[in-house]
């Protein structure tokens, strides 16, 4: 029952969030309904660097305890960080056709994000490479914090190498959105929305994870 | 009393270092293989990029950064994977778990051995890049050798926790550029960039900037590393 009451309240914030990114915001003054992608690719953008930083303290927290759920939610967390940080991605290149002209920009938010993507893209390919739980959790670990402390330094890279490159084709008027209240409030409700979906995908990707772990305890028992 | 404890503790250290330095290249002087691959991989390196940017090209001081640094980081690639990798093949992984060695002094002594493995690549590639490709740096000596020792420095302590990594993985050295390069980044690109400020001329005031990125990369991989190594070594 309670789930239910959950998943109803998810599906409602959604379900308000896309009625008022699609039609209730007014257009932008200079990119006219163009600008919509932007809510996608922020709350999706928000939700993959949280997610991320879920499986970063998770890492820590296994090799702290040794608890095998911290493992489970390091896994789950970086599958789903890797999903909202593909449609980052996605969203953000057509976002700078837009405003930029071009898709791809090399901006260091943008490069960072994907270098994010590659990370933790070898980590769950790192993952289904061990087979052993206890020794995939623990190496596991290592790599999902490395991954994100050179998230930071990447970032700083990509920001010295974007200052060799031309960026912006458009004028710059039109890299700014007007802040009215119905687009920051637009803005709030669709990373509101975008963060419940990832909590209620997050607790199936840990059930099925957990799902996964008994089946192979059962055939290993077998 | 407890200095002259400490001071003989870090003696003990740099012993264990020196030890697991010389037990791999004692080994890799004993096969000679890798150390043939990479002088033979770096001279082809620069003959593709010859063949790629076609003789006398104006423009090569702009690709030489480029050039130089993606074959130091594939000899890196040919050379990560036997850093722990074959220590788990051989089955001496087990004798040096055992053996009364810190974890971090291991993984130092193996930075240092894949940094040696990556200097003699380096050695080759860079002498030889100037001569197939025609170009000189146009400015001091030192400052490129500095960055270069920099640059490959932090591309060997990737290379030496990659291969650790990699060695409990089924899939081995083919899960090795999946798990390093997006660790790369952070290195590889400052070390590019002060790369080409100095081809064309750069005082060391010009690339403090890079080279300041790139010691963050040594210090904060170093500090993490130091804690976590114990977990990547023993079961």
């Amino acid at each position: 029952m309670k789930g239910q009451y959950s998943s109803a309240i998810i599906l409602a914030a959604n379900v308000l969030a896309l009625y008022m990114i699609f039609i209730w915001a007014p257009p932008e003054r200079s990119l006219g309904d163009s600008y919509r992608v932007f809510f996608l690719h922020t709350s999706s953008a928000w939700v993959s660097y949280l997610a991320f930083a879920i499986t970063f303290i998770s890492s820590i927290l296994y090799l702290r305890t040794g608890n095998l759920r911290w493992d489970l939610y390091a896994a789950s967390s970086s599958v789903l960080g890797i999903l909202f940080s593909m449609i980052t991605l996605i969203t953000g290149s057509i976002w700078a056709k837009l405003a930029w002209g071009l898709y791809w920009n090399w901006d260091p938010r943008e490069t960072a994000t994907l270098i994010l993507f590659l990370a933790y893209f070898g980590y769950i390919s790192f993952r289904m490479a061990i087979s052993d739980r206890d020794r995939r959790a623990r190496i596991s670990a290592v790599l999902g914090i490395l991954a994100f402390i050179s998230i930071p330094l990447s970032y700083f890279s990509a920001v010295f190498w974007a200052t060799l490159h031309p960026m912006p084709l458009l004028p710059t008027a039109r890299l700014r959105l007007g802040v009215e209240p119905p687009i920051l409030l637009t803005l709030a409700v669709s990373t509101l929305g975008a963060t419940l979906l990832f909590a209620w995908m997050f607790y199936l990707t840990l059930s099925t994870y957990r799902l996964i772990d008994n089946v192979e305890d059962s055939v290993g028992r077998g | 009393m407890n200095q002259s404890a400490d001071f003989r503790n870090i003696a003990d250290f740099l012993a264990d270092v020196w030890e697991i330095l010389l037990k791999d290249l004692r080994l890799e002087l004993r096969k000679k293989y890798e150390i043939y691959s990479i002088i033979i991989f770096a001279l082809l390196s620069n003959l593709s990029f010859a063949f790629a940017l076609g003789p006398s090209n104006p423009n090569v001081l702009k690709f030489i950064p480029a050039v130089l640094w993606m074959s130091i980081l594939f000899i890196g690639m040919l050379g990560f994977t036997t850093v722990f990798i074959r220590e788990m093949d051989k089955g001496s992984l087990d004798g040096l778990r055992l053996a009364p060695i810190s974890p971090q002094a291991i993984l130092i002594g193996k930075t240092l051995y894949t940094f040696i493995l990556m200097s003699v690549g380096a050695v080759f590639i860079v002498p030889s890049s100037m001569i197939i490709l025609n170009y000189i740096f146009n400015s001091d000596v030192l400052l490129v050798v500095m960055v270069l020792i920099l640059g490959i420095f932090n591309l060997a302590i990737v290379g030496a926790i990659v291969s650790a990594l990699a060695m409990y993985s089924e899939s081995r050295a083919l899960i090795i550029p999946a798990v390093s390069l997006p660790l790369i980044p952070g290195t590889l690109i400052p070390s590019v960039l002060a790369t080409g400020k100095l081809a064309t001329g750069a005082s060391l005031e010009m690339i403090l900037p890079e080279i300041q990125l790139n010691l963050g990369f040594l210090l904060l991989m170093s500090a993490v590393l130091w804690v976590t190594f114990e977990y990547v070594l023993y079961d």
